[in-house]
């Protein structure tokens, strides 16, 4: 047990220090760890945010926005975060939400780059916000290889309403 | 070429299960029916085909693409009217349901006839019941039971923008219920239940919407009306429905969650939240299947032994739904949510095929389309540069700043002040400047069309007299907790009331926001200028706005305090037009709020 705390110490600081994993033995408990501090604020963003998953995502880009810019937090809570904000966003995308396209290139960037900063792997990333994980990640690589999609036009935009 | 049809093959695979029950039962053919319905919600007046950005496309899972999923276009009312065709011919005991939100925050054409082809292509398409939604109740009861009832629009112009054909509306001839929706004798507005019964097998349908509807809508639209608790609503109906011989219980209601599937009709339903989620789990075992809405968004999920089904909005889903329904209850019940394939796709995955637009529907909407284009097409005015609104810097795509003023929310208060009788000066909530009017569009010239994009709800112009003392109470509300829990932006939080040019202040932003209701204090009084003549505490201001904001809306309560509310029956589309009209060649208002650290 008391092994379990001082690990979980270990792996909380490492955690937090936003340092770049090493290869080493422990590399796949680490990387759960990352994974288990980033699902409580991809849970906490899920909550908030999703339900302004409407016909257009502004107001959820807003809210993920806000939690992203919560002071103290460390590397993994920002993945959740992010990384909800992403997963949001292709949600939307599934039935042509207004900005998801754009969104979705916001949120895979960054998610993607503290991704690679704390070690993870694309599945051990899908695993903090359950889904489906195959077209999930497909996705993801489309996103981050394509070009970067054009902000909606004004035209566009003018069809938006209260919901 | 006969392909495989996955949606048929369920069907047979659940006759053959259901008279293999009979047949173990002992009971006759008649006691099993396989019955179909087939659903929709949050349509909102998208009868032609709605953009691919805006709506109007899904993802699907797609084994033949290497990335496993291919995006579709979707929607447009012709092609639903063939997808319902098609599904309906597969099983002959069928019916169209809705779940509210039908009609309203819709695209111009069908804004511009006031619901009327939204109601009639709804007809056609051949919807038999829906509940209603929020935004059935916009233009409030008696609007909706014209929709309900025909008759033309109140203040409209016959064979103009009111009861096109042959000067008549008929109105929807499918029912709208409203089980949660009393007046003041405890009595529904609309009837709350709906059966149809298929081979001697009844089917009970509640329809209702979610009870903070009027939080959702204009306090004058459902003056008089309360709106009761969802679950004990839908109890108390399906026992009901079943003591009467219902077999089986479809619940119609508009209130939802949401998912964080990927692609649609993804049964495994991750991640289900919101709203709806403590309702399903309140419902009795009467109920079999609730049909959902409000959130826009498309699931099919199982909860408390119930199947909970979504499509997504503007018409680009629709829910099929096949229920195995024996006299003493439902056997079985399955789910898909179908993508309404339309035309536009240049190429599909395999097995999946466009629809051919049904004709009779595409005339009708091509028929609105017409009529719409000569009115949205009208100049009415024009502008020497881009009129925009306040936009959030950092956002992904350009969104309104709700928290900063804004040229185009300040031309909007002026037109209120130009639209009513002796107002003193007039504010316009920043969530109602919903676009901008831009050079580049027409060269400066602008139609009807553009104006109704920049205020699209047709609400009413509206006057309120405040003290001066209440103003500032007001202009504080701006930045006290509720309006700064609701947006956040260049000013940090709270919602900017954009005023016309007879209103002028500076407001001091190292005061702390988010101040309790009553304790906020960012305004220096000693700058307020009404009318260019500093604000007198004690004297009684006209303020025009509209209704919307005149009756407390957007947490503007000092409103509800006011004296001499009076709902001018003007249009802000009016007052918009003979603004621009009489303002050639109009240009962006310098501000008027003047922000201080």
């Amino acid at each position: 047990m008391i092994l379990v705390f001082v690990f979980g110490l270990l792996t909380s600081a490492f955690v937090h220090s936003g340092e770049t994993p090493s290869k080493t033995a422990q590399e796949s408990i680490g990387a759960q760890a990352t994974v288990e501090h980033a699902k409580p604020s991809a849970t906490k963003t899920m909550h908030a945010c999703m339900k302004w998953v409407q016909m257009n995502v502004f107001e959820f880009e807003e809210c993920v926005d806000e939690q992203l810019n919560l002071p103290k937090q460390s590397k993994a809570e920002r993945l959740g975060i992010s990384y909800m904000g992403f997963v949001g966003s292709l949600s939307a995308k599934r039935y042509g939400s207004q900005g998801s396209d754009l969104l979705a290139w916001k949120y895979a960037k960054l998610s993607n780059k503290i991704q690679k900063q704390l070690g993870l792997k694309d599945k051990e990333l899908c695993a903090i916000v359950p889904g489906d994980c195959e077209v999930r990640m497909a996705l993801t690589m489309q996103i981050l290889k394509g070009p970067k999609p054009k902000p909606l036009t004004e035209a566009e935009l003018s069809t938006a309403h209260k919901h | 070429m006969k392909t495989f049809n996955p949606i048929a093959l369920s069907i047979s695979i659940a006759i053959a299960a259901a008279a293999i029950l009979v047949a173990c039962s002992g009971g006759t053919s008649q006691d099993v029916q396989i019955i179909r319905i087939i659903a929709m919600n949050d349509f909102h007046g998208n009868i032609e085909t709605p953009a691919a950005s805006n709506g109007g496309s899904v993802v699907v899972k797609d084994s033949t693409n290497p990335l496993g999923f291919s995006t579709i276009n979707t929607g447009g009312a012709a092609y639903i009217a063939a997808l319902v065709k098609k599904l309906k011919s597969e099983n002959a005991n069928n019916i169209v349901v809705g779940a509210g939100d039908l009609v309203s925050a819709s695209p111009v054409t069908a804004t511009l006839f006031h619901q009327e082809p939204s109601i009639d292509v709804l007809n056609q398409i051949g919807l038999e019941v829906s509940s209603v939604g929020n935004h059935e109740f916009d233009l409030g009861k008696d609007e909706l039971l014209r929709l309900q009832n025909g008759g033309c629009f109140k203040g409209g112009l016959v064979g103009t923008d009111t009861c096109l054909n042959n000067a008549s509306f008929v109105g929807a001839k499918f029912k709208y219920l409203a089980a949660n929706v009393v007046d003041s004798k405890n009595e529904t507005i609309l009837p709350a239940t709906y059966t149809k019964t298929f081979g001697g097998i009844t089917v009970g349908f509640i329809g209702l919407t979610f009870k903070d509807t009027p939080t959702a809508v204009l306090p004058s639209g459902v003056a008089g009306l309360t709106f009761q608790d969802e679950a004990s609503t839908i109890n108390k109906y399906a026992a009901q429905l079943r003591s009467g011989g219902a077999s089986a219980v479809v619940v119609l209601i508009h209130q939802g969650g949401q998912t964080t599937a990927t692609s649609i009709n993804d049964q495994s339903c991750p991640n289900l939240t919101g709203e709806i989620v403590p309702l399903m789990n309140a419902m009795s075992k009467d109920v079999d299947v609730v049909v959902s809405g409000h959130t826009h968004q498309e699931y099919v999920c199982k909860v408390n032994g119930k199947l909970l089904t979504s499509t997504g909005f503007y018409g680009s889903v629709l829910t099929s739904i096949d229920l195995t329904v024996t006299k003493s209850g439902v056997v079985s019940a399955t789910a898909n949510n179908i993508p309404v394939i339309n035309e536009t796709n240049t190429k599909l995955p395999a097995g999946l095929v466009a629809l051919t637009k049904d004709a009779t529907v595409d005339a009708t909407v091509q028929m609105y389309v017409t009529k719409a284009a000569a009115v949205k097409n009208l100049a009415v005015g024009s502008i020497s540069s881009d009129i925009k609104r306040a936009l959030l810097a950092n956002s992904s795509t350009p969104t309104r700043d709700e928290t900063a003023e804004g040229a185009m929310g300040d031309v909007m208060a002026d037109f209120f002040y130009a639209g009513v009788p002796k107002a003193d000066f007039a504010l316009q909530n920043p969530g109602g400047v919903r676009s901008d009017l831009l050079l580049a569009t027409a060269n400066g010239v602008v139609t009807y069309g553009d104006l109704l994009t920049v205020a699209p709800y047709g609400n009413d112009l509206a006057t309120i007299d405040l003290t001066g003392q209440q103003v500032i109470r007001l202009l504080e509300q701006q930045w006290e907790a509720a309006n700064c829990a609701a947006k956040t932006g260049a000013n940090g939080c709270g919602r900017m009331l954009q005023p016309s040019a007879q209103l002028t202040y500076t407001w001091d932003a190292s005061k702390p926001s988010n101040a309790a209701d009553g304790q906020g204090a960012r305004v220096v009084v000693s700058s307020v200028k009404i009318g260019g003549v500093p604000i007198d505490l004690n004297k009684t201001y006209r303020v025009a706005t509209v209704t919307f904001l005149a009756q407390g809306g957007d947490n503007f309560t000092v409103m509800k305090a006011g004296k001499n509310y009076t709902a001018t029956g003007y249009k802000d589309i009016d007052a918009f037009v003979a603004y621009m009209i009489a303002n050639p060649k109009l240009a962006p208002p310098t501000n008027r709020i003047t922000k201080l650290n």
